[in-house]
């Protein structure tokens, strides 16, 4: 894949084959930490780990209710550029997003591969190790997790470059 | 009797001043990179000073990236999970 700035304000990603396609319209599904209670509490941490009751309480009633919107509409941004901005669906998709939007991309990307690492107990460890050559559950959560980090990647160089004032620069993963 | 209350209330008075550190955690899944830019947003780091504090949760697996007031300190660590770092407030000793 490669990303490119179409204009001042729209970053365009082509090269999307099929399967990196049909993964991406897995974010929103890979985001949602439902059913596990790893995921979740990864998610909505707390922020003094039970060393500050009174903290860690106050905290899930005011904050974590706010970030969930948040997150949710993170969510919601890579969803709508999804259905309204894809192009050329099949083997050679591009996607154009919004520059306003590429923060919601990258914390969208960010649940997703977050989410995923807690579901399965990702360590340092097995980030490390090479995938086995299966379709296990932990191998398919491995290869989506690498995946979103690519983009992720991909959208920091690319937003990095325009910071350093070369609009019509390029990058690929 | 006297001393000893006065002794109490300023030890609670120091308490109450003592500042709060912001630390962010390791965790297996954040990118270096997206680190490095996140604690830019937040506090207004330098690239270096950044990457710097991004190295050090890398390889020592903490590092305290702000030291003040608590209100400021609850604020910050917010916006860090609003970027979904792993990051704690603790009183400083």
């Amino acid at each position: 894949m490669r990303a490119r700035y179409l204009d001042l304000q729209t970053l365009e990603i082509t090269g999307i084959g099929f399967l990196e396609g049909s993964i991406l319209w897995r974010i929103s599904a890979a985001a949602d930490p439902t059913g596990s209670r790893a995921a979740e509490e990864r998610i909505a941490s707390s922020p003094t780990r039970g060393g500050e009751l009174e903290i860690d309480e106050d905290w899930q009633e005011h904050v974590i209710p706010e970030l969930r919107t948040l997150f949710a509409s993170a969510v919601e941004i890579v969803r709508h550029d999804l259905v309204n901005s894809w192009l050329h669906p099949g083997t050679d998709a591009a996607l154009r997003i919004p520059l306003d939007h590429v923060e919601a991309w990258l914390l969208a990307l960010n649940q997703a591969r977050l989410a995923l690492a807690a579901r399965h107990s990702f360590t340092d460890e097995s980030m490390n190790d090479q995938p086995p050559l299966d379709l296990q559950p932990e191998t398919v959560a491995r290869i989506f997790v690498d995946f979103f980090g690519g983009l992720q990647h991909l959208l920091l160089e690319a937003t990095a470059q325009r910071g350093g004032g070369t609009l019509d620069s390029a990058a690929d993963v | 009797m006297a001393g000893t209350l006065l002794e109490q209330e300023t030890e609670t008075e120091e308490a109450l001043d003592l500042p709060w550190n912001v630390i962010v955690h390791n965790d297996p899944v954040n990118l270096m990179n997206y680190v490095t830019q996140v604690l830019q947003k937040v506090f207004g780091y330098s690239h270096d000073r950044a990457q710097k504090h991004m190295l050090e949760v890398h390889q020592l697996g903490r590092s305290l990236v702000w030291s003040g007031g608590r209100e400021r300190a609850e604020l910050y660590v917010q916006q860090l999970h609003g970027w979904l770092l792993l990051a704690t407030l603790e009183r400083s000793s």
